[in-house]
């Protein structure tokens, strides 16, 4: 049986009729990743007590107890803490770090009796679109062992995609789920901010920060992302929201669909773009209204976003000076000097110069030119969102300008990897929810991604337009890894 | 902004060093960082368009409140340098 190709639903059927065991579905996915993750390399730690998780979910199910993801087995992206399992953010600075508490959606999944098959690779402190940053070594790409998966969650869509799990958890702040699921061939949501507690995400860039699920479907997203949703004492910015299940199935003919001009110009792959614009066209066709709108400020979006995130990034990683945790230098006599040993032992460089560039826009001299501008087009950003909302129910756009890129392709030149983020980042600074969802491949067979925007807290309204786009487009689930 | 003294100026305040090659390499990637981030200088942007007031939803904090938390050893067993109960750093000074 063909386990890795099934959806949450039908593995649910399977756990609660009885043809399967939490064990049994537990021990399919580790000799899935015994076999196929050396070379993958999704994962950077396999959690050795998942057995035992299982075991336990298993007396839930047969007490009648079990929830929709009781003995489901998920991958957890390395920036989420989990109680007693290795955590590192993909960098040698937490390469021992075992967190004494989970993170909240950690907390939510575990008592649900989840399983947690072991943690997942991504670009170092989330902090790039390609997954070669880890200090793990590199994930690859399940469609093209010699491209990249994109990142920063790059591990957690190349597992869902080698079905080295069932599902995943990723985290976004400028793409980061839905760049490498679109890379991958799977779907993912960057949920609305403040829908999914960060309590226990490390932080990166925390006003654009958001933990969500990668799938092999909007349903299976829908799924997890219910699971993971609501309002947090530990997060001040999360709300309680209403359930995604709910609107998944329901009838989307009269969907004002806006589609941004500035989305589709120059820099755009040309196969992408005839891909994008064939989804549209079956929107059209299942009864939607398509709408042209535009977003005039797009081409300042990257700096804006590259400008506050790496300000709050050189803040939250202050941190890291290995007294409490993490590497400690052994270099230096002076507590300053060990300081500067540890931080330049422990952090990679694209993490040193996002440091470094944040600590820029933030100093003394600077801080209107960059800072405080980049934080005027963040407003601006999000009034044209909102212009554009009070016309249209969510807008479609390409979720990346082209196809998963080779390995070493972009290592010279760190702009080129930034450049790459143009279609995903707007919607984190405006706080919104996004899924990307596979609409095609290219000639060379890999998948193209598009993205559905959606109003702040209408989660439900895209997963329901992703989830009849890929029943329409008959999407499964390549078993290219066999 | 290839300016060598500059990298060493955000080093220090970053709390990190570049020597030698490293530190060439990095002004080159910072000189082109910088020159993508400079075409927001030529945006046309006031605050009085877009006021700079607090975010949406910013201003729920919680009360305080005394409850139990993770037991200190747990919080240890990440230190590396530890004495008794404490955590144990180089002296700062003599």
């Amino acid at each position: 049986m063909n386990l890795h190709l099934k959806s949450i639903k039908e593995l649910r059927g399977l756990l609660d009729g009885g043809d399967i065991t939490a064990q049994e579905l537990t021990q399919y996915y580790l000799d899935r990743i015994e076999k196929l993750d050396p070379t993958i390399k999704a994962y950077v730690t396999v959690n050795e007590k998942a057995m035992e998780q299982a075991e336990a979910a298993q007396k839930m199910i047969e007490a009648g107890a079990a929830g929709p993801l009781t003995g489901i087995v998920l991958g957890i992206k390395d920036n989420i803490c989990t109680k007693g399992l290795r955590t590192t953010c993909s960098s040698k600075m937490l390469e021992d770090f075992v967190p004494a508490y989970n993170a909240t959606v950690a907390e939510k999944l575990e008592k649900e009796g989840a399983i947690f098959i072991g943690k997942l690779n991504m670009d170092e402190f989330a902090m790039g679109a390609s997954t070669t940053t880890s200090h793990f070594g590199i994930t690859k790409n399940p469609y093209d062992i010699e491209r990249v998966p994109g990142g920063s969650s790059g591990g957690s869509a190349a597992a869902v995609a080698a079905g080295l799990c069932v599902a995943s958890l990723g985290s976004d702040t400028g793409g980061s789920i839905r760049q490498p699921a679109a890379f991958c061939g799977v779907t993912g949501i960057k949920p609305t901010y403040g829908r999914v507690s960060r309590s226990g995400l490390v932080a990166f860039a925390s006003s654009l920060d958001q933990i969500g699920p990668i799938g092999k479907s909007a349903k299976d997203c829908a799924i997890l992302l219910d699971a993971i949703s609501g309002a947090d004492e530990m997060d001040m910015t999360s709300r309680e929201s209403e359930s995604v299940a709910e609107f998944m199935g329901q009838p989307i003919e009269g969907t004002v669909i806006g589609v941004p001009k500035e989305f589709f110009g120059e820099g755009l792959n040309p196969e992408i773009k005839a891909a994008v614009e064939n989804a549209i066209k079956e929107f059209e066709a299942m009864g939607c209204i398509i709408k042209e709108v535009s977003m005039p400020s797009l081409p300042y979006a990257i700096p804006a976003y590259y400008l506050i995130s790496s300000a709050e990034a050189s803040s939250n990683l202050a941190r890291y000076d290995g007294v409490r945790y993490g590497h400690l230098s052994k270099a230096g006599e002076t507590f300053d000097e060990r300081l500067v040993a540890t931080r330049n032992e422990g952090f990679g460089d694209e993490v040193k110069r996002r440091i470094l560039l944040g600590t820029y826009a933030l100093s003394s001299g600077y801080f209107d030119a960059y800072y405080k501008k980049a934080s005027l087009l963040r407003r601006r950003i999000r009034k044209e969102y909102e212009e554009i909302f009070a016309t249209c129910d969510c807008i479609i756009t390409p979720t990346t300008p082209n196809v998963a890129f080779k390995i070493g392709e972009h290592s010279e030149d760190p702009t080129a990897m930034y450049l790459a983020d143009i279609y995903t980042v707007t919607v984190n600074i405006a706080g919104l929810p996004a899924v990307s969802t596979p609409c095609g491949y290219n000639s060379e067979g890999m998948p193209i991604g598009m993205s559905i925007v959606g109003k702040a807290f209408e989660d439900g309204k895209i997963l329901n337009l992703a989830d009849a786009f890929e029943r329409k487009f008959n999407y499964i689930l390549n078993d290219f890894c066999l | 902004m290839k300016d060598l003294k500059l990298i060493d100026h955000l080093a220090a305040l970053s709390r990190l060093s570049f020597e030698g090659e490293e530190k060439e390499r990095m002004a080159n990637d910072m000189e082109s960082i910088m020159k993508l981030m400079d075409t927001i200088t030529e945006v046309e942007i006031s605050e009085a368009d877009y006021p700079l007031t607090a975010e949406g939803g910013m201003e729920l904090l919680r009360e305080d409140e005394i409850k139990a938390s993770t037991p200190v050893e747990e919080i240890l067993s990440n230190t590396k340098g530890k004495l008794y109960h404490f955590i144990a750093v180089q002296k700062l000074m003599d």
